[in-house]
């Protein structure tokens, strides 16, 4: 009769990799993703002195339009801290159209041109005639 | 938790907090320790909202306990 050997006798005893349990954050509710900012923020103001800081949103650019639409003031928040400020004013429908001073000279030369050639071409026509004689 | 992994939470589960270009600033500063940029930061922010600094960090300690 054989004497009864353990199988697991020789073998190393297997121990799990050690773990650190790590403190679990607890978890916050889940917010609903929101989409991004598609309006635009602002309002219709009557004047400008009663906006404040607090008009302005931390998301993008807030437009502020006077009532009477004679000016919009666009304001955003820097990086910085800081708020930019830009300020719109209508343009004018009556203004006279821009006139291009190279534009404006061409034409002069031209004109002086056309003068020119019709002091001298007749003189030239009667000059031939006479050498012809 | 320090305020650190807090701050960063908070910044990647609020998209809005992602986009506002202050944050983005301020986080950036606080990862590379610049405290006189965040110092600067946070007077600006004072100044435009009207508010005086010494009263708004008085505030921020009494928050915290201190």
């Amino acid at each position: 009769m054989q004497p009864f050997v353990n199988p697991m006798y020789f073998q190393q005893p297997q121990y799990q990799p050690y773990q650190p349990q790590m403190p679990q954050i607890p978890s916050m509710p889940s917010q609903s993703i929101q989409n991004p900012i598609t309006g635009i923020n602002g309002k219709w103001v009557d004047s400008f002195e009663s906006l404040t800081a607090n008009d302005v949103s931390m998301q993008g650019i807030s437009v502020f339009p006077k009532n009477d639409l004679s000016e919009i003031i666009c304001k955003r928040w820097n990086a910085n801290g800081t708020i930019e400020t830009v300020l719109y004013l209508p343009q004018k429908g009556d203004t006279e159209p821009i006139i291009d001073p190279i534009d404006e000279i061409k034409r002069s030369i031209e004109a002086l041109n056309e003068k020119i050639d019709k002091v001298i071409k007749p003189t030239k026509a009667k000059k031939e005639v006479a050498d012809e004689s | 938790m320090n305020p650190n992994m807090i701050l960063n939470m908070i910044f990647q589960r609020n998209p809005q907090m992602r986009n506002n270009p202050i944050v983005q600033n301020a986080l950036s500063m606080m990862q590379s320790n610049n405290i006189n940029g965040l110092q600067t930061l946070a007077q600006n922010i004072c100044k435009e909202k009207g508010a005086d600094i010494n009263q708004v960090q008085q505030q921020i300690k009494q928050f915290f306990g201190n």
